[in-house]
């Protein structure tokens, strides 16, 4: 008896939890298109933030060869300005995305990418400006 | 026996796809129809023979409606990406979406210096599941990929239910673990953002091989545990260690019912295991993929992080004080009747807080973000265990079929 009593209680508990889970992600996914604000690392599947940087990105398609090594560089602070560049990788998944702030992208990156922010080096040049970004080809000598 | 061969299908799959790479053979739709029919076909051929002809449990009951329930809205939520685990967009889903663009693994892509994010020394049985559904489907599609996770979460219940019924619990006993544990795995999996985890397979492996943990060791249950263990180490990188806790604990009890070494249990538990851990870490090596972090000196300080860190996460709000079972372990190793599926849980927990004890990164939060998904890989099967453990001794059991695989 005491074993039932139990496995009742767990039960209940367990349903209260998992009502309460399902009520807070349908509330949570009907205002998500609210959610104006949060850090990369806060960004999920259908958010503003979201289709905004995958706004920037659709364009590189139509100039950028597959298979091309895109550096790619955004204003978030250093922390979060991870999470903004795997975004952006998961985006273009047929191109090896590097982030601009590793030491190794420079000598491999064919292009560059610049989401909310201007970059200035006499080594890239702008070919296209896209909504929200730029791109740039990378000079080699 | 049902969800050790869906795993069996999975391990040979992969296998197949690592040795298209091996031989530089794009993965053509075409030619993963033809390797998914001759699956089809080989599994046909060699089923086993039922005595009678298959059709659903007759002793269906409340608890199994309550999973169905708890499966649904997970999985329905799933679908909307937004309970989508950010780890998905940060590497699984990268790699899936890459190795489909590719038609293979990418292994330079991975050997990338910028791509120690990815985890590229990761086994990829998920983002090549990823990778064929984008091809057989004509584009990659987020949905498409969540559904995994619900495959796997019904594949973990189908196995919570095959150990309970052969292990004889009451009717009571077994429809209200059903419902427990899955509303406690689908309440986790929404608040704490599972969908697309690779914890799933993980958690599927340990629970695929509870069934045949939990009765005397035989051929079949050898094989069981052997795919099971050959799934884990096919999906995470933990998974091999969970491999080889597995067939560990299965060879000895098997030494223990012989008074010898068997060497044919030997072979039917490595192999499977040898399949997909050789070629996983020849490919490793050739490409350079290891990583550093993985591993480093011990370091008994960091128990005053590690501490804090495990109780916080024990006590996370999307457990909803359910975490607390990953304690259970320990009283669970004094019952004769889960012993094996304690020792597993106990022994790969412990392997968990031997890596915080070792590994070079930031051990707060490396506690933080990845115990609580441990947790997730251990706790269905303990739950399991526990109710087993907890049914009293004499009374008449529900009706247990044959072994359950």
């Amino acid at each position: 008896m005491l074993r039932k009593t139990i496995l009742g209680f767990a039960l209940a508990g367990a349903a209260l939890a998992f009502l309460a889970e399902m009520g807070r992600a349908v509330g949570e996914y009907d205002r998500r298109e609210r959610r104006i604000g949060g850090r990369p690392e806060e960004w999920r599947a259908g958010m503003p933030q979201v289709a905004r940087l995958e706004r920037c990105l659709a364009g590189v398609r139509a100039t950028v060869p597959a298979g091309s090594v895109v550096a790619f560089e955004s204003p978030a602070p250093d922390g979060a300005r991870f999470f903004a560049w795997r975004w952006a990788a998961y985006l273009l998944p047929e191109y090896d995305v590097a982030p601009l702030s590793d030491s190794r992208t420079a000598d491999a990156a064919q292009y560059l990418v610049t989401y909310a922010v201007r970059v200035e080096d006499p080594r890239i040049e702008l070919i296209r400006r896209l909504p929200g970004c730029r791109l740039y080809r990378v000079r080699r000598p | 026996m049902k969800v050790a061969g869906a795993l069996a299908g999975l391990v040979v799959f992969h296998v197949l796809l690592t040795l298209l790479d091996v031989l530089g053979i794009p993965w053509h739709p075409a030619l993963l129809v033809a390797l998914l029919l001759g699956l089809s076909g080989l599994a046909w051929r060699f089923r086993p023979r039922a005595p009678e002809t298959p059709r659903l449990p007759s002793d269906l009951g409340w608890g199994d409606g309550v999973a169905l329930f708890a499966l649904a809205g997970f999985t329905l939520l799933a679908l909307t990406s937004w309970t989508a685990i950010p780890d998905f967009f940060y590497h699984w889903g990268v790699k899936g979406a890459r190795f489909a663009a590719v038609r293979g693994t990418d292994y330079a892509f991975l050997a990338q210096p910028w791509n120690w994010a990815i985890h590229p020394d990761y086994p990829n049985l998920l983002p090549e599941l990823y990778a064929a559904t984008a091809l057989l489907s004509g584009g990659f599609e987020e949905a498409g990929m969540m559904l995994w996770s619900g495959v796997f979460f019904a594949l973990l219940l189908a196995g919570a239910r095959s150990a309970l019924r052969q292990a004889g619990v009451e009717r009571f006993s077994l429809q209200a673990g059903m419902a427990l544990l899955a509303l406690v795995l689908g309440a986790f999996g929404i608040g704490h953002l599972m969908a697309g985890a690779a914890d799933w397979m993980i958690a599927l492996a340990v629970m695929a091989a509870v069934p045949p943990l939990l009765r005397p060791p035989d051929p079949a249950g050898d094989l069981a545990v052997a795919f099971a263990a050959a799934f884990a180490a096919a999906s995470k990188i933990e998974g091999v260690p969970l491999a080889g806790l597995l067939v560990l604990v299965q060879l000895v009890r098997n030494v223990a019912a012989e008074r010898r070494v068997p060497w044919r249990a030997a072979l039917r538990l490595g192999l499977p295991v040898a399949a997909v851990v050789l070629p996983w870490l020849l490919q490793a090596i050739r490409h350079g993929l290891l990583q550093s972090t993985n591993s480093g000196a011990f370091d008994a300080s960091r128990a005053a992080l590690i501490g804090p860190a495990l109780w916080e996460t024990v006590n996370l709000a999307t457990w909803h004080g359910f975490g607390w079972a990953v304690l259970l372990p320990l009283p669970l190793l004094f019952s004769r009747k889960v012993r094996p599926v304690a020792a597993v849980a106990a022994l790969l927990l412990l392997f968990d807080l031997y890596v915080y004890f070792t590994a070079p990164v930031d051990t707060g939060f490396y506690v933080l973000s990845s115990f609580p998904r441990l947790m997730f890989q251990v706790i269905p099967a303990i739950l399991v265990a526990a109710i087993v453990a907890t049914e009293p001794s004499g009374k008449t059991p529900g009706k247990s079929e044959r072994p359950a695989g």
